[in-house]
């Protein structure tokens, strides 16, 4: 028979809350001193209340007694896998809705059959929306994020209307740094510099507002605003015979107003029930604290599309502008973006798993027991990424014998196919670990890995483009890509080594 | 003169100035050097011959685009800052982190606009201390007579578009070829106008045009530099820039081509020679790229400097006479860029009539890239290459024939929007064409024979206007573009549409 000592008078911060809510028994005495110390009881309250020399030997006293407490479970809320995965889907609808639209109305919210020097314009006017407007919705999505998680929804919202505010001046000053070189140098003949400009800002706004609702983990709204956006071309274009250029910048900017909107409701409907005033935010703090995820988010998208840019401006002497929409180069694209966007899901459904395993592991290894925590984490990590290959493999040998196929009416090339098969597939694996560097607030790790990823882009995807065809520019992506996702393994890889001390870190 | 033209102007100047003026400061700065005039001759030295060797390189793989020369003078500055020094703070996260904290600081101070004002001109003021101004004095004259020259020289370019020299037109094609990736024949003159042709955004022609008068006074800036280095005395310097100023009036007509482009690299060299062995070889070398086989031209742009040198030293009286004509030496050398390339080029000629070369001018400027072909000797070829096709006259001569193109369905089924073909009804008589194949010497180009010589010529000319007067009675559209005493351009638009298969 065990003899167990005599209970000792426990202070009530150490037992389970009376109402029920989730608890843990203490994994040694240290936490148990860590607790007592949260609840005010130093030594000098030890001694005079509870009768013990100090703290720890209150600790030490009541560590026993607390470990025959069960633990209350967590309710964690959780999803299947599959749920998740959909989850992560979710920001690729509007562009699922946009393709529906192709198919259906040969034209979309942007695209479409039009001109050549028309297809240039709208081309880049997309690309530079997507590269302005990636910093700032990652920088804003940082802040709204913090603030909404502490509750704080007043601010939270006033941060992202701010952030709003200065994407859409950021917006008008990159469109103007376009347009004058796009004047000065010729690279589209006018009108159609103006129309890049106009997709440009009306993108912008649409990426912004998005940007909310994804934030918000409210991607259906967003599928909602393309599907009004898209109503409204087929409207205008179809119906009241109004050209297709008119009708798609008009029906972008329904779609982004449609989901201002909805953004501004729901943040009201979050606000509701909770008083407070936002707090004041110095400019100063925004800037020390976002800029990693403002660079990440610009860098991210030059990485994306910066072959793009290199393909449209391969030199050809016969070409009637030096800036060329490249319509097979294109399709090859399109097709390996949907492998990426299968491949991409996984990332938030395998990042929550494995901050779900963190917390466990957590509580299962005591203090002394780092080296094991660490060690079934690389082990996570390491099933998680071979996930990952396979998965990625699967959909990408899938997709490339599909085409091969039954693909004839696409008739991409086999070889850019590839190519971009292959850098979204790296891109992912890259994009799986700066997730994870996130999670654990480390992003200029992500900055300092994907900055030197888009050199790489630009150097090898130029001088391939500009040696052999501007088919190769895609090479660059790929070279890009598998840098980033080289650089981001192997920073993670070593934060992984003291996960203890950046998990730890992180949640302070 | 018109607006475009000034504008054209401005865009090569301010490339112009770029390349050869702010790319040597920023080399300048990253180079140690005890004197500044030293220093900054030698940081145009070895930019000038940076991009000399760096597009010559590029350029025969086909690679001398925007991209790869920004690039490689991005290379080019990071290294010398690298050497210097200058990028020592960027590995310290210390001096990082200071810069950020000042960074915050400015944005939480909110800085007002009087006070920004405030702290520039603080800055104004003491980056114009860093300059002595009796040690600038002597070059002050000196500056504004190499300005006043590259205005005189720009006269005969802003009035007219036509080129003097022959050699202009193989220039401009290979600037052309050069800077849209092609292969093209090297031409050390032609490599160091890439990146200027990159950065003001005009075609090679437009660039050649405008370029020569600023190399001109760059010429007449380095000549009176050297006499100041060997005489002492800007006086000195003022004479000899206007005498090879004025030379070059006659030599070139302003426009400074191979030969007067190397002899800055030349007279460069003897200018550095006492500061640095080392630099004045590799500015020997600059101007070897540039002008490998030295011609006549280059004897006197070279030998005009220093022979007054040579006469000065040995005879210091004659440096009092010198001095007291310098003023009216300079103003005959200005009034003789801006009266003899008039004058040398006459009222049409050399080598194409001014109406063609305005027809082209407004053809590139009005129409699409690529949808039009233009009919012509091979002069216009120049213009063309890049931004639409060129079929040569003498090819559409031999190709069709009055019988052929006088039948109603007739159409020449170029695969273009518009066709221009261009005739002279007075042809062109000039020094540069010839009698005979023997008269033209060393002038004669077996691919360009037929425009050289005057009866044939003529006979090309008849037959295109036959050929068009035919077509033109039983077809609607042809139109005339342009019409003049001398020259007649006809616009004959698609039947087909606007199909461009061509593009």
């Amino acid at each position: 028979m065990t003899n167990w000592p005599m209970r000792p008078a426990m202070p009530s911060c150490l037992e389970p809350p009376a109402d029920g809510s989730p608890w843990a028994p203490p994994l040694d005495s240290c936490d148990v001193v860590v607790r007592l110390e949260t609840a005010g009881i130093t030594d000098t309250v030890a001694r005079r209340e509870y009768g013990y020399r100090n703290a720890w030997r209150l600790a030490e006293a009541c560590f026993p007694w607390l470990r025959m407490f069960p633990a209350s479970k967590v309710r964690e809320c959780r999803q299947s896998a599959l749920v998740e995965y959909l989850k992560g889907l979710s920001f690729a609808l509007p562009l699922g809705f946009c393709c529906l639209a192709m198919a259906v109305f040969h034209f979309s919210l942007w695209g479409g059959d039009v001109s050549p020097h028309l297809a240039a314009a709208v081309g880049l006017g997309t690309v530079s929306s997507f590269v302005t407007t990636g910093g700032v919705v990652q920088a804003m999505a940082r802040r709204g994020l913090f603030f909404l998680s502490v509750q704080d929804r007043a601010t939270g919202e006033v941060v992202c209307w701010k952030w709003v505010r200065l994407g859409a001046a950021w917006l008008v000053i990159c469109g103007l740094a376009l347009v004058a070189p796009c004047r000065f140098y010729h690279w589209l003949p006018a009108p159609f510099d103006w129309i890049a400009f106009a997709f440009h800002l009306s993108l912008g706004l649409l990426w912004l507002a998005t940007g909310i609702l994804h934030m918000l983990e409210r991607n259906l709204w967003s599928a909602a605003a393309t599907v009004v956006g898209v109503c409204s071309v087929v409207l205008l274009h179809r119906r009241l015979q109004v050209p297709l250029v008119d009708a798609q910048l008009t029906g972008i900017a329904v779609a982004a107003v449609f989901a201002f909107s909805a953004s501004f409701v729901l943040f009201r409907s979050r606000r509701c029930g909770t008083s407070g005033r936002p707090r004041s935010l110095s400019p100063a703090l925004d800037l020390y604290l976002t800029w990693p995820h403002f660079l990440f988010g610009t860098l991210y998208f030059l990485l994306i599309f910066s072959d793009r840019i290199l393909a449209w401006t391969a030199p050809d002497i016969s070409a009637d502008s030096p800036v060329q929409f490249r319509g097979d180069y294109e399709t090859a694209l399109d097709l390996a973006l949907i492998a990426f966007v299968l491949q991409v899901g996984r990332v938030r459904a395998s990042s929550v798993t494995f901050m779900r395993k963190i917390v466990r592991a957590e509580k299962q290894h005591g203090i002394d027991a780092r080296s094991k925590f660490i060690h079934q984490l690389r082990q996570a990590y390491g099933r998680s990424t071979a996930g990952f290959v396979l998965w990625g493999a699967a959909i990408s040998v899938g997709l490339y014998l599909t085409v091969s196929r039954v693909g004839a009416h696409f008739n991409p090339r086999s070889d850019t196919l590839l190519w971009a098969l292959v850098g979204g597939f790296l891109m992912v694996i890259g994009l799986w670990n700066s997730s994870l560097l996130f999670w654990l607030s480390l992003p200029v790790d992500v900055v300092t890995a994907i900055a030197p990823a888009v050199a790489v882009d630009l150097l090898i995807g130029y001088l391939m483009s500009r040696l052999i065809t501007y088919h190769y520019a895609i090479a660059g992506f790929s070279s890009g890509a598998c840098y980033f996702a080289v650089l981001t393994t192997r920073n993670l890889l070593r934060r992984l080594n003291s996960l203890d001390y950046y998990y730890f870190s992180s949640s302070i | 003169m018109i607006g475009a033209d000034v504008v054209n102007a401005f865009r090569v100047s301010l490339g112009f100035l770029v390349v050869f003026g702010a790319l040597p400061w920023l080399v300048a700065l990253n180079s140690r050097r005890e004197h500044a005039l030293m220093g900054h001759c030698t940081a145009f030295m070895r930019t000038a011959l940076f991009t000399e060797i760096v597009t010559v390189v590029l350029g025969s793989m086909g690679l001398c685009l925007p991209g790869s020369v920004g690039a490689a003078y991005v290379l080019f500055l990071f290294a010398l800052m690298f050497r210097s020094g200058t990028l020592r703070h960027l590995r310290n996260t210390h001096w990082l982190s200071a810069q950020l904290h000042k960074l915050i600081l400015l944005m939480d101070r909110r800085v007002s606009a009087g006070e920004h004002l405030q702290s520039l001109r603080i800055r104004y003021v003491s980056w114009r201390r860093r300059f002595d101004p009796t040690a600038l004095a002597p070059f002050r004259g000196i500056c504004w007579f190499a300005v006043f020259v590259a205005f005189a020289a720009c006269f005969y370019p802003l009035h007219q578009v036509r080129f003097l020299h022959g050699v202009s037109y193989s220039r401009t094609l290979a600037l052309q070829k050069l800077s849209l990736g092609q292969s093209s024949p090297q031409d050390g003159s032609v490599a160091l106008l890439a990146p200027v042709v990159f950065l003001s955004g005009c075609e090679g022609a437009t660039v050649v045009r405008f370029a020569g008068p600023l190399f001109t006074a760059v010429l007449a800036l380095t000549t009176s530099l050297v006499l100041f280095q060997l005489t002492g005395s800007s006086a000195i310097g003022m004479v000899g820039a206007g005498l090879v100023a004025g030379f070059g009036a006659f030599a070139d007509g302003g426009q400074l081509q191979a030969d007067g482009i190397a002899s800055i690299f030349v007279l460069l060299s003897i200018l550095l020679w006492r500061a640095s062995r080392l630099d004045a070889v590799w500015s020997m070398a600059a101007g070897l790229l540039i002008d490998p086989i030295p011609g006549l031209g280059m004897i006197w742009y070279a030998g005009i400097p220093l022979v007054i040198a040579l006469l000065v030293l040995s005879c210091r009286s004659l440096s009092r006479c010198l001095a007291m004509i310098r003023v009216p030496i300079a103003l005959t050398g200005i009034a003789c860029l801006i009266y003899l390339p008039t004058k040398l080029g006459g009222n049409e000629g050399p080598y194409q009539y001014e109406t063609a070369a305005r027809a082209m001018s407004r053809i590139i400027r009005e129409l699409p890239q690529n949808t039009w072909l233009v009919v012509s000797p091979v002069q216009e070829l120049a213009f063309t290459y890049g931004h639409g096709w060129h079929m040569e006259l003498s090819n559409f001569v031999n190709k069709y024939n009055v019988d052929e193109v006088i039948q109603p369905d007739f159409h020449f089924g170029f695969p273009v929007m518009d066709t221009f073909v261009f005739v002279e009804k007075r042809p062109l008589v000039s020094r540069a064409l010839g009698l005979s194949l023997s008269e033209l010497g060393t002038r004669f180009e077996p691919a360009i024979a037929p425009y050289q010589l005057r009866l044939s010529r003529a006979s090309l000319e008849f037959e295109a206007g036959r050929l068009l007067a035919a077509y033109r009675a039983r077809h609607s559209d042809v139109q005339v573009f342009v019409e003049d005493e001398n020259v007649i351009v006809y616009r004959i638009r698609s039947s087909s549409g606007g199909v461009r298969p061509w593009t």
